[in-house]
């Protein structure tokens, strides 16, 4: 799984070509709508990040 | 003379012969190095090309002759350079410019293998973050590649050899020859250029007088007298060239006055650090726990951590380092640490919370340097919050593990000193690389010289104990090693902050912003109230790395307040209400600033052969110049976009989607055709008749420059509110709650006689409110703390007083400190009057005057401040409308600017600006007088 490649699209997270870690945690920290969603719409990282639950997935990045 | 180092003699021709004497920086060698020089960096190049274009005999005809270029010797050069101020960069610089004289075999050598990995790291490894060539090496328009070799061939490959200097010589003993290595003969029969760094452990011989016998067997000896000026040939034929490098020239007589002749560019730490490139360094001495100790500082990694987060700097990752005196301890302490950490609940932080003021202290550093009670304020604070001690919680846990702790010394290391593998130690060597996860290292004396280290920000010292081995006049060896640990932490993390250069420290002037702390190094020790922390501060401080320009506290008088009670808390301040304002390009941008010049510097050429004992100063040449103007439109697109991407296009203060809502634009190349910018005109003076006859590099500082310029205003416009004449008031006493705080460079003039006669009068008068403190000695400073022409202001109301005093009843002159701020009615641009006159005409009437001394030079582009004021006093002056509060009336009266009759006088006699002729002394004269009526 190329998580950067995932990543690419989400301009909070770069720092030129580098991925801003800190920032990137930071959002996983505090749950973002914008990174869990197209985390869970990418199928490699969906089953990465993402456990189900019943009828819902819990995210655990 | 003989006195002087070479650098000094280079200043000297400088200054005689202008600057351009110096040699600009070769494209060549520019376009080959991934980064560009800092200023500095550039100083210290074109001292070194200067001397070697003059050695050389180069063809330039600006070129002076001068004497202390030894000609008929080789280059043998030291660059004395404090650590982190780029010595490698240089050392780059210095291969590139060789190679492209031809010279094709270096050889690089030091007394340390980690900093062997360092430099091929920087030198060879084009995948490494901190490799400092371009990825493809352009010499003489070829590519070729710098190998890296064990033993130089006989080809013309360019070649460097990478070795210590202890194996080096061993490689050359007698007794030592092998195949693929090479003999002495080999090397003496090639032009070789030497790199030597950190260069003061090559002076055996220096330090101390050997015999024959050592002398001969001795390693400097190898370098010196067998490889370099080696006997096969003459010395005028000798082509070798040998370059040291340190950040310190042992204090020896002997050793000093070898070098002298041989310093091509002196940087002491302390120009370095008064330059803003560095950290400022805080020693906080605690009694705390060991676990205390460890969370203390984690607690100063985290708050770091969440202020660059707060402020989208990118890639900010603080390091701690944990340092023992022994390696057993430091196992012991990496062990408990990862136990804590493991274990670790909100209610470890309450030692926090409790009485933590009390335990902690500031080290009697210079004024810069003593933050620690200020940063634990300010992290407290934050904690105040219950969720964020969860969050620290969780932090602390997160990034501080088995992967990103680590401890410099190996688990199955069994001999005394530490070991490490040679993968943890090219970690340690590239710390602010994104991908690394070290967070905290354990270490006794691993890292010391040649530790390469921006993101270290904090030094937790474990021991209790005190550094033995000093006497009374000599600082403990162990300390002074600690200090020079410390030094290894003084680099500069770069960072973008708006439009500040990203390699230098951002807030001075503001030490209470929170993002202050990024630009600080900690170093927590326990409190034992010994010799060792005098002795450590003594050493920093004789080594220049601490000790700035004071810091001074304005505060009002306590007399003031304790005579005044009725007016300190009834009376008020005055600033007018701002609206927002939609940015709208074609109106808000004038025509005015759609026209920038721009004059490029012209050569200075001077012919002249000197010794400086029979000198006198030659006539200056200057280039002719032309005049020419281009609209930005005109240049080459890919220019226009190079530039625009040099100048912080990115981040949030000035990222393309910001433009792209300002400007309404859909991509970048919008910019230059669907905007303002296309009407944006540069009037250019140079040296060039056209730009046709300009390099592209200079057309692109140019057009950086520009954009940079005009880009900044637009923001600030578009950030502008505009001023209301709605006033309203705030109360006197709320003005300094908060006491203003700033670093205060004084002048020479500043602490004049005369000056010092105005500090103490403003200080002892009762119509002057404020006083000016240094703020950490609560004393008096010892200069004046304002420009000439405030300080003439001062003598100005001290002459007017009495007559102020026979018409009103009470007389009061405050300092403004730019707390007080008025936005213009057209522009919206604010503006801090430097004082405010209050004069209590009588029970109910106050006059507020706005006063500005301004420097005859700044008059004509601060007019529309004396617009403002002009128009405040029409609204709102003597026969304006009246403002109420707290029972008083107020007339709020702006007079002219003041200046003052001996610097108008000066400046007349030798300009002559547009509207000159109405400017003098007696247009704020008559304005004040009139209020006497």
């Amino acid at each position: 799984m190329n998580l950067e490649k995932i990543l690419q699209n989400d301009k909070r997270i770069w720092d030129e070509e580098i991925l801003d870690y800190p920032q990137l945690f930071e959002l996983a920290r505090t749950y973002d709508k914008e990174l869990l969603e197209t985390l869970f719409n990418n199928k490699e990282s969906k089953k990465k990040f993402f456990i189900q639950v019943g009828d819902s997935n819990e995210f655990y990045g | 003379m003989d006195n002087q180092k070479l650098s000094e003699k280079i200043d000297k021709a400088k200054e005689w012969f202008g600057e351009s004497i110096l040699p600009e920086i070769p494209e060549a060698i520019s376009n080959n190095l991934k980064h560009n020089m800092w200023p500095l960096q550039e100083e210290a190049f074109k001292n070194f090309l200067f001397y070697e274009n003059v050695k050389e005999g180069s063809s330039n005809e600006s070129l002076p002759n001068v004497e202390f270029v030894k000609k008929d010797e080789p280059t043998h050069l030291m660059f004395n350079m404090a650590t982190g101020s780029g010595k490698t960069m240089l050392m780059a610089a210095c291969i590139l410019h060789y190679m492209q004289l031809g010279y094709r075999k270096f050889l690089f050598i030091t007394n340390q293998t980690n900093i062997l990995d360092k430099t091929e790291e920087n030198l060879i490894n084009k995948l490494h973050q901190k490799y400092l060539f371009d990825d493809q090496l352009m010499i003489n328009s070829e590519r070729v590649e710098l190998k890296k070799v064990d033993s130089f061939s006989k080809t013309k490959n360019f070649e460097i050899r990478i070795e210590t200097i202890q194996s080096l010589h061993l490689d050359l003993q007698e007794s030592n020859q092998r195949e693929n290595i090479n003999s002495l003969q080999e090397l003496n029969d090639l032009d070789l250029v030497i790199l030597a760094d950190e260069a003061h452990h090559f002076n055996v011989m220096a330090k101390s007088p050997k015999s024959e016998k050592d002398i001969e067997e001795n390693w400097e000896n190898t370098i010196l007298n067998k490889i370099f000026r080696h006997s096969k040939i003459s010395l005028e034929e000798n082509k070798n060239k040998l370059l040291e490098f340190t950040a310190t020239i042992p204090e020896k007589k002997n050793v000093l006055e070898k070098y002298q002749d041989k310093i091509i560019y002196d940087l002491p730490l302390k120009k370095f650090r008064e330059a803003g490139l560095t950290k400022e360094i805080n020693i906080v001495t605690f009694t705390l726990s060991q676990k205390e100790k460890i969370l203390y500082a984690l607690v100063f990694n985290w708050y770091r951590h969440k202020v660059a987060l707060k402020h989208g700097i990118k890639n900010f990752k603080p390091v701690i380092l944990f340092r023992r005196k022994t390696i057993e301890e430091s196992r012991s302490d990496y062990d408990e640490f990862l136990k804590i950490v493991k274990n670790l609940t909100i209610d470890d932080f309450n030692f926090l919370s409790t009485d933590i003021p009390n335990k902690i202290q500031d080290a009697n550093l210079g004024q810069s340097n003593n933050f620690g009670h200020t940063r634990t304020s300010q992290i407290l604070e934050e904690l105040e919050d219950p969720s964020m001690r969860n969050e620290l919680v969780d932090f602390i846990k997160e990034n501080f593990n088995e992967k990103s702790v680590v401890i410099t010394n190996s688990k199955d290391n069994k001999k005394k000193s530490e070991s490490i593998t040679s993968d943890l130690q090219k970690q340690l060597n590239n710390l602010e690389d994104p991908r690394n996860l070290i967070r905290a290292i354990f270490t006794v004396q691993r890292l010391t010289e040649g530790w390469d280290v921006q993101n270290l920000y904090d030094i937790v010292r474990m021991d209790q104990g005190v550094n033995e081995g000093g006497t009374n006049t000599k600082v403990a060896p162990a300390t002074v090693q600690e200090a020079q640990l410390i030094g290894r932490a003084v680099r500069y993390f770069p960072f973008k902050y708006e439009f500040s250069d990203t390699h230098k420290r951002k807030f001075d002037q503001d030490l209470d912003n929170e993002l202050r702390i990024l630009e600080e190094f900690f170093y927590f020790t326990y409190d034992v109230k010994s010799r060792y922390l005098s002795e450590i501060s003594k050493y920093l401080r004789e080594k220049g790395y601490v000790d700035g320009p004071p810091i001074i506290r304005v505060e009002f008088k306590d007399k003031f307040i304790q005579k005044n009670k009725k007016f300190y808390n009834n009376g008020v301040y005055w600033i007018n209400e701002v609206l927002s304002k939609d940015f709208d390009q074609q109106q808000d941008i004038d025509e005015q600033d759609l026209k920038i010049e721009y004059k490029l510097q012209a050569l200075e050429i001077v012919e002249q052969y000197v010794t400086f004992s029979e000198l006198d100063r030659p006539e200056r040449v200057k280039e002719k110049t032309y005049p020419s103007t281009f609209k930005l439109s005109e240049i080459e697109p890919h220019i226009l976009h190079k530039a625009l991407n040099q100048i912080y296009f990115d981040g949030d203060y000035m990222s393309f989607s910001k433009f792209k809502d300002l400007f309404n634009i859909e991509n970048s190349y919008e910019i230059f055709s669907n905007t303002v910018l296309s009407k944006l005109t540069v009037s250019l003076e140079s040296q060039y008749q056209t730009l046709d006859y300009m390099p592209n590099k200079e057309i692109l500082r140019i057009v950086t420059d520009v954009l940079k310029e005009f880009l900044q205003k637009v923001i600030e416009v578009e950030m502008r509110n505009i001023g209301t004449d709605i006033f309203i008031h705030e109360s006197l006493n709320s003005l300094h709650t908060t006491p203003k705080r700033k670093i205060y460079k004084p002048s020479q003039e500043s602490k004049s006689l005369e000056a010092m006669s105005v500090l103490t009068t403003i200080q002892n008068a009762d119509w002057y409110i404020t006083s000016t403190i240094l703020d950490e000695e609560n004393t008096t400073p010892n200069f004046f703390p304002g420009t000439d022409e405030e300080r003439d202001f001062c003598l100005y109301i001290e002459s007017m007083v009495p007559s102020l005093k026979e018409v009103f009843k009470n007389v009061f002159l405050l300092r403004n400190e730019e707390k007080i701020k008025l936005y213009n009615y057209q522009s919206g641009i604010g503006f801090q009057p430097d004082y405010i006159l209050y004069l209590q005409k009588n029970e109910k009437l106050f006059y507020y005057v706005l006063i500005e001394p301004k420097g005859p030079q700044l008059i004509n582009t601060d007019s529309f401040k004396e617009l403002f004021l002009e128009q405040v006093n029409n609204a709102f002056g003597m026969n304006g409308e009246s403002l109420h509060a707290n029972n008083f009336e107020y007339k709020i009266i702006g007079l002219p600017f003041y200046v003052s009759k001996n610097s108008i006088n000066v400046f007349n006699s030798k300009h002559k600006l547009p509207n000159q002729e109405d400017r003098s002394y007696e247009n704020f004269d008559n304005a004040f007088r009139e209020l006497l009526k």
